[in-house]
């Protein structure tokens, strides 16, 4: 058993308090041990919530588990993007990972698709959150190396209807084919997982389509159907792509995306959701909005906090 | 500051999701709202024929309105993206792509590529990038912007007059645009505006980054004078364009990437670099907008005679 008090550590989480440096990387080597004997498809029984983007945006990360339920109680499915651009992003991977640490049968958590070369990501906030957090880069190491380890997507068994969650790729058509991909390392560019991870959907299309960015597909009808029937499923969910509503139904309702940043980036004015999947697989987008906390502890106390208490007027030219 | 005490008469003004400045009879009028919702997307989509930016202000605006002429000028993204190259882009639409296409495209079209490419439709082309060049639009079609004259001082942007800290009577940033091009860099363009006790101060900012390929920044200036008789309103505009590391080499910090996602930054750096650099060869994209142009429009005096 873990040399520390795993449920004293949520709690002080909940409480937005960081945890001991330390403490965090004995958390993220312990959560590696978990998720390394989980297989690349996880599958998952309903009853289950599933959440979508959250980009460290703490307070709504709490909201959901005060409209959605806290772990145990409820089961979560999270698909992934857990940090960056909001402000909160190493509290909200810590929840996160400790949850999943003290209940891995209860809490999914899936490959995280805003990873991609280290450059990259490090202009991104996370980065420079750990720094201004903790005063040096190890504990970014910690959650990166961590990452590297998430399972890549899921599926949901239910008696009446199966879900997968992910995008598409045209290398893989059967879910046994994700099961052989190496997910032990960090997504490249080239490889069926980037496929799996970036390809989009594109209403007017049927077919694949090369992306106009020159690299990646757009994926139509046609293949949505076909994927389904090769694997016996009804539908496919995914995350990543921002929609005012909080989530969206394509393709007769066999493709569905849930987000679940509520005013992302402090500054869309959107709606978010999670997913309820019920025993029977009936689903439900239960629908909420930001945070109250967001109003008292938001990017407006940041930017006055680092004017030294002044809000300054824009002199730009 | 003697002009700090002497502040002009001026009034302000605000409803739901809208505020507004009237003063020296001009009125500005800023409306800021959430993103379009699906059925806002799928009219614009099917109006423009591209996939939206992931943040798409369509309802957000500014607006500065001349009383005695009539004349309008705004902002507003469904214009913006209007000015987006939809179809195959040619010769000066400065035409990029992802910095890892090559590899990724290798990869699949290689003889005995593991994964080789599956029967595909061909691509829907457009700029993916959101590079425009949108100036902002006026209502009167009959007023045209004309060249400024290089030896009139009023024909220019006061930058001394726009440093001094004047107070300001009014301030709005308005995005219209945003996205992360799947994690490959970002796009985005924000309008914003200050009203100062002597003038009105407009900047349109459009800014690219696409990760390991180059830096883009195309802004739009509008200055107006509230002492020019007549009333004057000068328009700059200004393309830049360099490659990735070119600009990356300017960071205080060799490790800190954070400066290049901040527009200052970016726009500050390229305008900094030789003009023959930003604004001649920039990322060999052949980009037409490389360059700057500074424009004026006369507005009528008194009474608008002319049919509007």
């Amino acid at each position: 058993m873990a040399p520390f008090n795993l449920d004293a550590c949520i709690e002080q989480l909940l409480r937005k308090q960081l945890l001991h440096e330390t403490l965090l990387r004995e958390i993220c080597e312990k959560t590696k041990e978990v998720l390394m004997r989980e297989s690349n498809v996880v599958h998952v029984s309903a009853p289950v919530t599933v959440v979508g983007d959250i980009h460290g945006q703490f307070y709504d990360l709490v909201e959901i588990f005060r409209i959605g339920g806290y772990a145990p109680h409820t089961n979560y499915l999270f698909l992934g993007d857990y940090v960056d651009r909001g402000l909160f992003s190493v509290e909200t991977i810590s929840l996160l990972t400790c949850l999943k640490l003290r209940y891995p049968d209860r809490v999914q958590l899936i490959r995280v698709a805003r990873l991609i070369m280290l450059n990259d990501w490090k202009t991104y906030g996370f980065y420079t959150e750990c720094i201004r957090k903790y005063g040096s880069p190890h504990v970014w190491t910690y959650f990166t190396d961590m990452f590297d380890f998430l399972t890549l997507t899921s599926y949901l068994g239910c008696t009446c209807s199966d879900h997968l969650n992910a995008g598409l790729s045209p290398s893989i058509h059967s879910i046994d084919q994700i099961k052989v991909v190496d997910r032990f390392r960090e997504i490249p560019h080239e490889g069926p997982m980037a496929d799996l991870v970036w390809s989009d959907p594109d209403p007017d299309k049927e077919d694949f389509a090369i992306s106009p960015r020159g690299a990646g597909y757009t994926f139509g009808s046609g293949v949505v159907r076909k994927f389904l029937n090769i694997n016996n499923m009804s539908h496919i969910l995914r995350a990543h792509q921002l929609c005012m509503e909080g989530f969206s139904v394509l393709y007769d309702n066999h493709l569905s995306t849930v987000w679940s940043a509520p005013n992302y980036c402090y500054r869309c004015g959107n709606s978010a959701s999670i997913l309820e999947v019920g025993p029977g697989g009936g689903m439900h987008f239960n629908v909420f909005e930001a945070a109250p906390e967001n109003e008292r502890d938001g990017p407006n106390q940041q930017q006055t906090m680092q004017n030294g208490g002044n809000k300054l007027p824009e002199y730009f030219l | 500051m003697d002009v700090a005490a002497k502040l002009p008469e001026h009034r302000l003004s605000e409803e739901l999701g809208s505020r507004s400045i009237e003063t020296n009879g001009w009125r500005a009028t800023v409306t800021t709202k959430p993103i379009v919702s699906a059925s806002e997307t799928d009219v614009l989509q099917k109006a423009l024929g591209f996939p939206l930016p992931e943040m798409t202000f369509g309802n957000n605006s500014l607006r500065i309105a001349h009383a005695q002429s009539g004349w309008t000028y705004s902002f507003e993204a469904s214009h913006a993206l209007a000015g987006v190259k939809n179809g195959e882009l040619g010769d000066g639409d400065g035409g990029v792509k992802v910095g890892y296409a090559d590899a990724w495209l290798r990869s699949r079209t290689d003889p005995g590529s593991a994964l080789p490419m599956p029967k595909t439709v061909p691509t829907k082309p457009y700029d993916w990038t959101y590079t425009t060049v949108y100036a902002g639009h006026t209502s009167l079609d009959s007023l045209e912007f004309v060249p400024a004259d290089p030896s009139n001082p009023a024909h220019a942007i006061p930058l001394a007059e726009l440093t001094r800290p004047d107070p300001i009577l009014f301030y709005a940033e308005i995005p219209l645009f945003e996205d992360e091009l799947h994690d490959n860099g970002s796009s985005h363009l924000v309008v914003r505006i200050r009203v100062m006790p002597g003038c009105i101060f407009i900047l349109s900012r459009f800014t690219l980054r696409v990760d390991d390929v180059l830096f883009r920044t195309f802004d739009t200036r509008i200055y107006h004078s509230f002492a020019s008789d007549p009333p004057l309103v000068v328009r700059e505009s200004s393309g830049w364009e360099a490659p990735y590391d070119d600009v990356k080499r300017f960071l205080p910090r060799r490790n800190d990437l954070t400066p290049l996602t901040d527009a200052n930054f970016i726009g500050t750096t390229l305008s900094s670099m030789p003009k023959s650099v930003s604004q001649g060869k920039g990322a060999g994209t052949g980009w037409r907008a490389l360059g700057t142009t500074v424009e004026v429009a006369t507005l009528e005096k008194t009474t608008p005679t002319k049919g509007m």
